[in-house]
């Protein structure tokens, strides 16, 4: 069953300009994206930093007004909540959570880890029992101990937090989480406690995830269909042996190419990009990647690739591949 | 020869909740010209310990015992005048956070020529020239432009290079890099892992690299040290320690990373996680500060705290397994 289905989304931020200047500027954050994901499964959003990737997290759940473009989640357009009644908007947020890249500045600093997890439930209506056995339920879901429902965040580690963090996502049975850069704060030891964690609660309770990340390791670990994002726009998206085994993008190639591998017998020619990401208040013209390109030919310049599909559920914006 | 030598050395921090045993017993050798890596988790003592051999402990921190010796001399019995003679020219350092390690007042001419004017005597203009040289050395497109801009002018990478070309501007022998490249992008962290290598090879500047990622470790160090809980637990030289992995937390470390295209098509293996947290630095613990979280622990690690044994003449293991 297609859980969420994103059309063409396009976010833009209004830039910087002069009072006096007629021209606005506009940051083109998230420029046409597409994408659908099953019931059950994960998709990871892969980028570097500016790329537009928390945005597109963020335009789903509504924290940021998308531009343009449609949302369906479960058949129904959720692209303009306030099109919606509140008993509807209150449904949706329910089945969509989030779990945030930094531990510490996420949970509120003046509530018990009681408080963090009972809110969410009574906003929803969840009768007091129930909230009250369902609280030990998370703990001991996300490996918690029952005391340390009285505790504030301060008394927690960073890897204990993004378990509270976790936590509170599941609080109201979610069928969706979109998981933000959700160990890239973490030590290296306690990062695969997390990343375990996610997949057996996934399993469990039949989850569906987006994972927003830029260690492609981490990503390739835990989704089925990997997307990568450059300057607002998916470039290549792919399952995750193909999109290794076979990457077509020249983003895709240098990407992977850059990540340093935890084998010294593995020294790798790779392929060293020139410059950084272009400003997305400014994209260039034709394909956005072309400044940076290897292989860039004359009509990169000028003509923008579509998004094509070369096998069956792997699709390439380059005019080469 | 060794430019570095550090010798049980301890630091501490001296706080309202007791003693922070940041660095305990540290020891660790140099070679000229080298790339020695520092792994370890945050609060494991690797940035203390850089601090400590550029003479940058203040209070509430303080040098409680041990040698630095670089080049023979103990930095520690150093005045502060004399200090100041060595830091940044003799010995330099890369912060991890370019943006806040650039002085946001002055323009980047004036930030590495205040360098080169005290260490080399350079006049202003000279220093401006010199200047423009070393960016265009760290390959910063439009030198003399960018000479004069201010750091908030500048992208994270462009400033992480600036900050490599004031730590090199001075040839020092040893350039000391605190994660240098985690709060770059991978496509820039390769570009300004390349950059390093290839000075290292022109100028023979030995590279102490401080760092967590151990991808960034297998790709450039030659010997590796591993540290946990401000101790080393493990020295070798870098194929030992990702073939043949003898502390239990350096092996468990390995093993718990999720390594690109070894994921098969069918299933998602578990990862193996290293149990627990990392312990805090206030108390001296009798036992193994890595019994709670060890696979392999016995009974004898809870009575007895391991002593760095070594097993031949550049590698070395915290753990009761090899002593005796």
């Amino acid at each position: 069953m297609t859980l969420l289905k994103v059309e063409d989304l396009k976010t833009y931020f209004p830039g910087k300009s002069s009072i006096f200047s007629k021209k606005k500027s506009m940051v083109y954050a998230v420029d046409g994206v597409s994408f659908s994901l099953e019931q059950g499964k994960t998709i990871g959003i892969v980028g570097e930093s500016g790329c537009g990737k928390t945005t597109v997290g963020m335009s789903l759940l509504n924290l940021v007004k998308p531009t343009s473009g449609n949302i369906f989640f479960k058949g129904k357009n959720i692209t303009d909540l306030s099109k919606l009644s509140k008993k509807e908007v209150l449904n949706i947020r329910k089945e969509m959570q989030i779990i945030f890249q930094d531990p510490y500045s996420s949970l509120n600093p003046r509530a018990t880890l009681k408080t963090i997890l009972d809110v969410p439930m009574k906003i929803h209506g969840i009768p007091s029992d129930v909230r009250q056995e369902k609280i030990e339920y998370l703990l001991e879901k996300v490996g918690l101990r029952p005391e340390h429902a009285s505790r504030y965040p301060h008394e927690f580690s960073g890897g204990q937090r993004q378990r509270i963090g976790i936590a509170r996502a599941l609080s109201l049975n979610p069928s969706l989480i979109i998981g933000d850069e959700p160990v890239s704060a973490l030590d290296v030891s306690i990062q695969a406690q997390i990343i375990n964690l996610l997949i057996d609660l996934q399993d469990e309770f039949n989850l569906s995830y987006i994972i927003i990340a830029h260690d492609l390791a981490v990503v390739e670990h835990i989704a089925d269909t990997i997307a990568v994002i450059y300057l607002g726009k998916i470039v290549e998206q792919a399952n995750f042996s193909d999109l290794y085994r076979s990457p077509q993008h020249p983003y895709t190639q240098t990407l992977l190419s850059a990540i340093p591998i935890p084998d010294p017998h593995k020294k790798r020619d790779r392929v060293i990009l020139k410059g950084s990401v272009p400003s997305p208040l400014n994209p260039p013209n034709g394909c956005s990647f072309h400044p940076r390109c290897p292989n860039k030919k004359k009509d990169c310049e000028t003509v923008e690739p579509d998004l094509k599909t070369i096998s069956p559920g792997h699709t390439v914006a380059c005019h080469f591949a | 020869m060794d430019i570095l030598k550090i010798n049980h050395l301890k630091t501490q921090f001296h706080g309202l909740d007791g003693t922070a045993h940041a660095v305990n017993d540290v020891s660790l050798t140099m070679k000229k010209g080298d790339i020695l890596g520092v792994v370890g988790e945050s609060g494991s003592g690797k940035s203390v310990t850089a601090l400590s051999v550029m003479g940058l402990i203040k209070p509430p921190g303080e040098i409680v015992s041990g040698e630095i010796l670089f080049d023979g001399t103990d930095l520690r019995n150093l005045s502060e005048k004399e200090m100041r003679k060595i830091r940044g020219n003799r010995i330099s350092m890369i912060f991890q956070e370019p943006m806040t390690s650039l002085n946001p007042l002055l323009r980047i001419r004036d930030q590495i020529g205040e360098m080169v004017m005290e260490h080399q005597n350079l006049s202003k203009k000279e220093s401006y020239n010199y200047c423009v040289e070393m960016l265009e050395k760290v390959q910063i497109p439009h030198p003399e432009k960018r000479a004069k801009d201010y750091p908030h002018q500048m992208s994270g990478g462009m400033r992480q290079r600036v900050m490599i070309a004031m730590a090199l501007s001075c040839n020092p022998e040893i350039l000391i890099a605190d994660e240098p490249t985690t709060a770059l992008d991978v496509t820039i962290q390769a570009q300004v892992i390349d950059l390093m290598l290839n000075l290292k090879e022109q100028y023979e500047t030995g590279i102490l690299m401080i760092t967590h990622d151990l991808g960034v470790i297998a790709e450039i160090a030659k010997q590796v040290v591993v540290m946990y809980a401000g101790q080393v637990v493990e020295k070798g030289d870098v194929f030992e320690i990702f073939d043949n992995p003898k502390h239990p937390y350096t092996s468990s470390l390995l093993k718990s990373i999720p390594k690109l295209g070894r994921r098969t098509q069918s299933s998602r293996p578990r990862l193996e996680e290293i149990k627990g947290v990392v312990p805090d630095l206030f108390t001296v613990r009798k036992y193994c500060d890595f019994f709670r979280r060890c696979p392999d622990a016995t009974d004898e690690c809870s009575k007895k705290r391991p002593a760095l044994v070594n097993i031949n003449s550049n590698s070395a293991v915290r753990c009761l397994k090899y002593e005796g």
